[in-house]
């Protein structure tokens, strides 16, 4: 057996066993629901018009996670370090619109009947993408530097 | 593919028993028919009509209080013109994953196929992942199993100078053969979090040597391609000393190259609630950023380059309903020049949302490179769209129209656009039914129709909570 097959066993395992361990024994520290108790309305949401202090279990202000035009194109920030709170109200297939290894449909063509949406590559993109991927291709890479990139194989051999 | 189908048929086999069995259950099914049309010059006028459906099914509270299980994926038939290397079927098991929350301190553990975002991780593994809240506002998570192999990746014999022998590598695809990681934070409240976190992936790039596995050696690697392995460890941050102001970001470095692969920070103050203020920075270095690329002949990381960005936004809700925002983006390319972009952005909601509506313009003013059809300036153009729906909730209808205007012609074009109109209509509060018209002109095709009927079906037993 590879020595970081070895790894990953030993950490998966010894992370079950403090996960188990500790939750059993330590005090309640205020868990995330799994699911936003209130139905919510379709379209942004404003947390901190409802809520006025700070989230028990991720300790920020309800106002940071306001679903502004800046939060969500720089949600990147807030997903890597609280992806359990994006949790109570999207389901993962809800981020893998976007962020997948695979996927043929354009996230802009499956979601035509919602122009609300900010979604990227809205319109002709196999003009647009010579010119943005230019300037700044390191965006590029985030989604397709190194998984859903079959498409550009076809040219980018 | 044939994994897929065999996930597809368990989940399928399993759904009647979970069904009964799970008091929250649900699902969405998404079938899209497609009709494309497209007519490029110098090529014959080609239509396809590929088929697919998304499914995704989720059942909590299955047994015991906490565990649930999630399912994703969509397979996809093509009908008409098959163009290139394309399949004629496809398809891809997204996530299918056991998830147990346990009843304090957020801890959580998660086995099968998921995807994981913590820390600087962006992976999808089949393997195992856990979390749980420390004592003294700590956070601890880890993961761990195998990354999962694109199926499209495949192997090449080369022959490298100084190998004994001919040896093969992965032309595409490069995952490797075993990953683990993890994130440990510290949170103090309402002010900071601070984030150390790690990637492993080894077994990349394994070199088949006389039709048998060796481990890979950066001495049989050409410079340039794959390495054996891949690591990174980052930091991250969110820090708000007053109650107006938040820094966000974060710092990677790749230890398999030996360099920072990327910085980026955002700052954010609110002097107003209504008023939001965004300066952002970002920098990425190819040598160490671009390492783990499967499509090196995109993103190169030889290519001796840094690349910078840096922009700000300013954001006003000016009443409940509208919301305006103004930005400007500066790209910094050493050996390509500088270009920016800037514009508006309108937003706005009425009729207690039934209506919503946006227009926006930007300008984007690309550096002087040969870059497209061999125009200096063809990186230079206009750019405008405009939208419109409105959702009764029994009936939907929507308008998207979108244009860039050149400066200079791109295949003797001057500018692109298309036109999008949607209507559907909720058969039950559960189906809807809608179908998409859009068509186009733009510089690679001389026109370009499509066609979208789209069915989609969410059925859910649970009587509260956000609809996900």
């Amino acid at each position: 057996m590879k020595f970081t097959r070895l790894i990953a066993i030993v950490a998966a395992l010894a992370g079950l066993l403090t996960a188990t361990v500790y939750s059993a024994h330590a005090e309640s520290g205020g868990n995330l629901p799994a699911s936003h108790p209130e139905a919510l309305e379709e379209g942004r949401v404003s947390c901190s018009e409802c809520h006025e202090d700070q989230l028990k279990g991720i300790l920020k202000p309800f106002a940071t996670f306001n679903h502004s035009t800046p939060f969500i194109l720089n949600h990147r920030f807030y997903a890597g370090q609280n992806d359990q709170l994006c949790a109570t109200c999207h389901k993962r297939s809800f981020c893998n619109d976007c962020h997948t290894s695979k996927e043929n449909m354009k996230p802009a063509l499956k979601y035509g009947d919602r122009p609300d949406r900010m979604i990227p590559h809205r319109g002709d993109y196999l003009s647009q993408h010579k010119i943005d991927g230019k300037m700044d291709p390191g965006s590029c890479y985030k989604c397709h530097g190194r998984a859903n990139n079959e498409k550009c194989m076809g040219c980018h051999r | 593919m044939r994994r897929f189908k065999c996930f597809l048929g368990m989940v399928l086999c399993l759904m009647p028993t979970l069904a009964t069995a799970a008091p929250e259950f649900t699902v969405d099914s998404a079938t899209y028919l497609r009709y494309q049309q497209s007519d490029a010059p110098r090529f014959d006028r080609k239509f396809q009509a590929p088929v697919t459906q998304y499914l995704t099914i989720d059942a909590a509270k299955i047994g015991i209080n906490g565990l649930s299980l999630h399912f994703s994926g969509w397979g996809d038939a093509i009908m008409g013109n098959v163009l290139g290397d394309e399949s004629r079927y496809d398809g891809s098991l997204t996530y299918f994953y056991l998830d147990y929350r346990l009843p304090t301190n957020n801890a959580q553990v998660k086995a099968g196929r998921m995807f994981i975002f913590d820390g600087l991780a962006n992976e999808q593994i089949d393997g195992v992942s856990f979390r749980t809240d420390l004592p003294l506002g700590l956070t601890l998570s880890a993961f761990g199993g195998i990354p999962s192999k694109l199926d499209y990746e495949k192997r090449s014999t080369v022959t490298i100078a100084g190998a004994p022998t001919p040896v093969n590598f992965y032309e595409t695809g490069n995952k490797g053969d075993s990953i683990v990681g993890g994130r440990v934070s510290s949170r103090l409240a309402g002010i900071m979090e601070l984030g150390v976190s790690t990637l492993y992936e080894g077994g990349i790039g394994t070199v088949v040597s006389n039709g048998a596995l060796v481990p890979g050696s950066d001495g049989y690697i050409a410079p340039g391609s794959l390495r054996s392995y891949r690591q990174l460890v980052g930091g991250d941050l969110w820090f708000s000393p007053f109650k107006m102001a938040e820094l966000n970001g974060h710092t990677s470095y790749d230890l398999a190259s030996s360099g920072i692969a990327e910085n980026s920070y955002l700052l954010t103050v609110r002097p107003l609630d209504k008023l939001t203020f965004n300066g952002e920075y970002t920098d990425q270095n190819p040598k160490n950023y671009f390492t783990g690329s499967n499509l090196p002949s995109l993103f190169n990381p030889t290519i001796n380059d840094k690349m910078r960005r840096y922009g700000a936004t300013v954001t006003l809700a000016a009443t409940k309903s509208v919301e305006i925002s103004s930005d400007y983006r500066r790209y910094n390319r050493e050996n390509k020049g500088n270009s920016y972009r800037c514009g508006f952005d309108v937003r706005g909601t009425f009729a207690e949302n039934k209506v919503r509506t946006g227009f926006s313009y930007h300008r984007v003013e690309g550096a002087d490179v040969a870059s497209v059809a061999g125009s200096t300036s063809a990186t230079r153009y206009n750019e405008l769209r405009g939208y419109a729906m409105y959702d009764t909730h029994s009936y939907v209808a929507a308008f998207d129209g979108i244009a860039q205007i050149y400066n200079q012609n791109i295949n003797g074009r001057d500018s692109a656009f298309e036109l999008l109109a949607s209507l559907g209509y909720h058969v039950t509060p559960h189906l809807l039914v809608s179908g998409d018209i859009s068509y186009g002109q733009n510089p690679d095709y001389n026109d370009e129709v499509k066609g979208l009927l789209k069915v989609v079906y969410n059925f859910t037993t649970e009587g509260k909570g956000a609809h996900k």
